[in-house]
């Protein structure tokens, strides 16, 4: 087998096709009876077959062509296209060239015909020549991929005689989820980092003004506000509020995945809402300057990706969330959920996103509200399936796999229940202080963010 | 129920369709030259063969559905004594051609294929050539018949079948 990327240097022959076997058999078979049976017609019968397979054996090149397939890019976001190709040195004789692709979940041609890559060579060829038959799919949605596999073929005049490498393994594709809308005006609740857009509680370097004071040792010349100083007769600089970063970690809950997956643009369940939601909070927070981190709940193998700043961050993010194999870990595997959780830090703001599904996901977010972390949990819960009785066959397949048409009702009722418990554990959460919005793009944090700056500059009692 | 059994018809792609109604264009003409005394079940036999071919062009049934319009060549068309006996054969050697060379392009061509504009040229081009020397050999059969040269018939054809032979054998090496 060889895979994209790979050369197929002459490993395989030309081999008769069943059109040369019919050819010399229907010929052979017609001839040999017309002469034995005196019967001039079926010699006029046999005559083009005779000539057909003459003339396919006379062409047949003499040596196999060599192949080299690629697959570009390795690497691409949500939306973009694929390449396949394949670079072939054929020699004199090979008429058409084709290369059918096998298919592959959410990276597909926009037309059935894109899976098929054609071409014809000139009849007049003297000499080895270079050819390239490619393809282009869309990565429709985010996610590990295995693509490229494909079956490569060369064929002789009348499809005579065909040459084929064997099947092309496929090689691993990255599709990186795209990001949704998102923009937040409300700065964070409590910063405590070294240096940010947030207006932090402490009085240091910043833009916001705090007070006017007498100007003491190590403030800095800009900062005397002359005028007062002028009235009061002696030097008053301007105090500013420190402008600080906040830590802020952003966890998926990859438990479940609710809801019809059909690729960016169409239907999209709670995972590709939460895949890139959180592309987008990461993005738009690292972009203001703050600290983010992801950790990702129910999924084998994701590695926490512990807070950084910068533009890179939001690349590492990507990466991690297209690696996400939703449920390959139970919601009774509490040890792994629990080791996730104790990544969290303290001080930071944790942005859950999660369908509100998961028992284990509700009741970590709960836990971290009682240990005095800023909490807020996002739902991403599609909101077609908010509505039970609104729900398709095709929804309500999504959500259980059907058997027969009678599992229709017993899902949907089922569904039913478990969103009455669902909204009963959400009321119970929120009253534990803990906000839960749902995922609306733009401005879905504004509200909640500026209920928690009150709530964190409010006086509270303190232990002495 | 229309629409789900022209569903596989609609993945076949425009091109294969033209393909498959052109095989079957072609195998119905040579039912047509056969006369009508013919056995109805030996043809309906051939028709069934002729449709699975449709289906899988690049297996043995194409070749099954020629041997069996051989089949009822020879058992019902009587042997040419004339050389105006020949005009159905010189009709169903083109016909039968036409359904291999389209058998061989199902063969090459996938279904749901975008086939080149060259290809298409380029297929045309070499059935149009073999039907043209099909129309050589044809005549030089029909001259053979019409001319009545002295000696035996069958040593006659033995020597044209031995000439192409060699031609084809000369034509091997030297080229």
């Amino acid at each position: 087998m060889t895979t994209p990327g790979d050369t197929a240097d002459g490993q395989a022959d030309w081999r008769p096709t069943a059109a040369q076997v019919r050819a010399v058999t229907f010929g052979a078979l017609a001839l040999l009876i017309g002469v034995l049976n005196r019967r001039l017609d079926l010699i006029v019968l046999a005559a083009p077959f005779v000539v057909a397979a003459a003339w396919a054996a006379r062409t047949r090149p003499a040596e196999a062509p060599t192949a080299r397939m690629t697959l570009t890019p390795s690497v691409v976001t949500e939306g973009d296209l694929v390449t396949w190709q394949a670079d072939l040195r054929v020699p004199p004789g090979a008429r058409d060239v084709v290369a059918v692709l096998a298919p592959t979940p959410f990276v597909v041609a926009d037309s059935p015909a894109g899976e098929i890559a054609a071409l014809t060579l000139g009849a007049g060829q003297r000499h080895t020549a270079s050819v390239r038959v490619s393809t282009t799919r869309r990565a429709r949605r985010w996610g590990l991929y295995d693509t490229g596999a494909a079956v490569l073929s060369a064929t002789t005049v009348l499809g005579a005689f065909r040459w084929t490498p064997g099947q092309i393994r496929p090689t691993p594709l990255v599709v990186l989820p795209d990001k949704d809308g998102f923009r937040a005006r409300a700065g964070m609740p409590h910063p405590d980092g070294v240096v940010g857009l947030n207006r932090g509680l402490a009085r240091g370097e910043g833009s916001d003004f705090a007070a006017m004071r007498a100007y003491g040792p190590g403030d800095r010349l800009s900062r005397i506000n002359w005028r007062r100083s002028t009235r009061s007769g002696e030097l008053q600089v301007s105090a500013t509020h420190a402008d600080l970063d906040t830590h802020i970690t952003i966890i998926v809950d990859a438990f479940h995945d609710i809801g019809l997956a059909d690729g960016i643009g169409s239907a999209s369940s709670s995972l590709d809402t939460s895949v890139r939601a959180a592309t987008a909070l990461a993005e738009h927070y690292l972009r203001a300057g703050e600290r983010v981190g992801l950790l990702i709940l129910g999924s084998k193998g994701a590695l926490p990706l512990r807070p950084r700043a910068g533009r890179a961050q939001v690349r590492r993010v990507q990466d991690n969330l297209a690696r996400i194999r939703p449920g390959t870990l139970g919601i009774t595997d509490d040890e792994a959920t629990a080791t996730a959780m104790a990544q969290v830090r303290p001080g930071a703001v944790v942005l859950i996103l999660t369908p509100a599904i998961s028992r284990a996901a509700l009741a970590q977010a709960m836990r971290l509200g009682q240990r005095g972390t800023t909490v807020v949990v996002i739902d991403t819960l599609p909101p077609s399936t908010r509505q039970p009785l609104a729900l398709t066959e095709r929804d309500l397949d999504a959500l259980a796999p059907m058997r027969t048409r009678r599992d229709l009702a017993i899902t949907r009722t089922a569904w039913r229940l478990r969103m009455l418990e669902r909204d009963g554990e959400i009321h119970r959460l929120v009253r534990s202080g803990v906000p839960v919005v749902p995922w609306v793009r733009h401005g879905s944090l504004d509200e909640v963010l500026r209920q928690l700056q009150r709530r964190a500059r409010a006086p509270r009692a303190a232990r002495r | 129920m229309i629409a789900w059994a022209l569903n596989p018809l609609r993945r076949q792609g425009s091109a294969r369709l033209v393909l498959i109604g052109l095989f079957l264009v072609a195998h119905a003409g040579v039912t047509v030259l056969v006369p009508n005394d013919a056995w109805l079940t030996l043809i309906a036999s051939v028709w069934v063969l002729v449709l699975v071919a449709v289906a899988r062009p690049d297996g043995a049934a194409p070749l099954m559905a020629t041997l069996g319009q051989l089949t009822v060549w020879l058992v019902w068309v009587p042997r040419p004594e004339r050389a105006a006996d020949l005009l159905p054969a010189f009709a169903a050697a083109p016909l039968l051609l036409m359904a291999h060379v389209c058998a061989s392009a199902l063969g090459v061509w996938p279904p749901a294929t975008v086939v080149p504009n060259r290809a298409r040229i380029a297929w045309a081009r070499d059935f149009g050539l073999l039907a043209a020397a099909t129309a050589g050999v044809a005549g030089v059969g029909a001259l053979v018949l019409s001319a009545r040269l002295p000696g035996s018939t069958w040593l006659s054809l033995a020597a044209l079948l031995s000439l192409g032979v060699a031609a084809v054998q000369v034509w091997r090496h030297t080229a």
